[in-house]
């Protein structure tokens, strides 16, 4: 299945707009969380965004305040939406920046790395879109969306590699035990059993590890793509990763079109 | 012809590519430093998730009233998961991040190895788990009039360690 830079480019804007817009729903969802009756209060946060370089310092302090950090937050429900049903256009490079600026409000991000993937792929994508007239900027944009998906799955693998507990087959179970994954019971009985949770842990190890290869060919990439989603699926229902499933979805489509075409 | 040419110049990228992550994953993690890098630091994944287990930290809390004195209990309760969770969960992935915040801030005792609680008191991750606590007490339905907190680190043999406790502070 060969796929073109242009279907790459829509295709993805498309899957980032619905990744963006569960986003911003479910923060505003939570809003009275950031507001000064809540967690992150700008009492406590001005301490250090008074410290940033006035670039910087100026945004945050006009826009973190409550009511208005929510408006900013309907105005990216608002772009998020008009992506999930126009596709690419330059409205990706507003998105993009309001999406750095939430991660700002949250002290560098709110879910950490969904929020490095949705950033990092608003970011080729407006890139991207704002040069149509430029296929060979297109086409680097989405080389590097596609292999920085890789590096993720592949740094994520070795750094497990490197764990001993890793190799001994334990820590998925231990991290399951963990009371901040609220593991349902069922699971967590089944990877409490040694040979599942070793089983597991070498399986997705060695999915992790290899997808480099995805890049071989398209036929390779939707192998991978299928597993990885499947991988992304029991992360959601087992550990509560809803938001990785949708950030990482929306990047496959950049993969697809390298392992037709190559990186550039 | 064309096909062939694709599938070399893609088996040559994957295998520049492969040496690449291999320099990459080599390569020491340094942590990140200053504010505005701190700010930022989703522009800076390190692409490294369930990397290491062993053990976690626990952030207990209790509520003081004028007539009671609560024992110490987890300040964050276990969320049950609904059936759609798997594609909408705000309150889980609020509760999330309030796991995170408590990683930075034993992170940053952790970067000060002994810090009298007057100084942890000045850091802006003491002051956000303070609101977090005072959130979830009374997300819990409970009047109170003070509140203490705790953190208490669990190895991965199940022993437990102090951490921080904090003094009685009046809302």
């Amino acid at each position: 299945m060969l796929i073109d830079a242009a279907d790459a480019l829509t295709l993805a804007a498309h899957l980032l707009g619905g990744s963006l817009l569960l986003q911003t729903l479910e923060l505003l969802l939570v809003r009275r969380s950031f507001s000064e009756q809540g967690i992150w209060t700008m009492a406590v946060l001005r301490q250090e965004l008074v410290q940033l370089p006035a670039a910087l310092r100026v945004p945050c302090l006009t826009l973190f305040p409550y009511p208005r950090f929510v408006a900013l937050l309907v105005v990216q429900a608002g772009l998020a939406a008009s992506l999930l049903c126009f596709g690419a256009t330059p409205l990706l490079l507003p998105a993009a920046a309001i999406a750095l600026l939430i991660s700002m409000r949250f002290r560098g991000t709110y879910n950490g790395g969904s929020d490095a993937m949705t950033l990092l792929a608003a970011l080729c994508l407006a890139i991207a879109a704002c040069a149509p007239a430029y296929p060979l900027v297109q086409r680097g944009c989405l080389g590097y969306l596609a292999l920085q998906t890789c590096l993720s799955y592949f740094l994520a693998g070795i750094a497990k590699l490197k764990q001993p507990s890793w190799r001994q087959g334990a820590a998925l179970a231990q991290f399951a035990n963990q009371p901040r994954y609220a593991v349902p019971a069922r699971a967590l009985a089944l990877l409490r059993r040694p040979l599942v949770s070793r089983a597991a842990g070498y399986l997705v190890m060695a999915f992790e590890c290899s997808f480099p290869l995805a890049l071989l060919g398209p036929r390779w990439c939707l192998g991978y793509l299928s597993v990885a989603l499947v991988f992304h699926l029991n992360n959601a229902a087992l550990f509560g990763l809803n938001r990785f499933l949708f950030a990482w979805l929306a990047a496959y489509p950049a993969l697809l079109y390298v392992s037709g075409h190559g990186p550039l | 012809m064309y096909t062939c040419a694709v599938s070399l110049s893609n088996g040559l990228a994957v295998a520049l590519f492969v040496s690449l992550l291999a320099l990459v994953s080599l390569g020491q993690r340094r942590p990140v430093a200053g504010q505005s890098v701190a700010l930022l630091r989703a522009l800076l994944p390190s692409w490294r998730f369930f990397e290491a287990p062993e053990g976690y930290v626990l952030l207990l809390a209790r509520a003081v009233s004028s007539s009671t004195e609560e024992p110490f209990m987890p300040a964050l309760p276990v969320a049950a998961r609904g059936v759609s969770g798997w594609l909408f969960s705000a309150r889980g992935n609020l509760r999330t991040a309030c796991h995170d915040l408590v990683d930075a801030l034993v992170s940053d005792l952790a970067e000060r190895e002994t810090t009298p609680i007057q100084q942890a008191e000045q850091l802006v991750s003491y002051r956000l788990v303070q609101n977090m606590v005072q959130w979830q007490l009374r997300a819990a339905g409970r009047s109170f009039d003070a509140y203490q907190l705790k953190l208490v680190a669990v190895h991965s043999h199940g022993a437990e360690e102090e951490l921080l406790v904090s003094p009685v502070y009046p809302c």
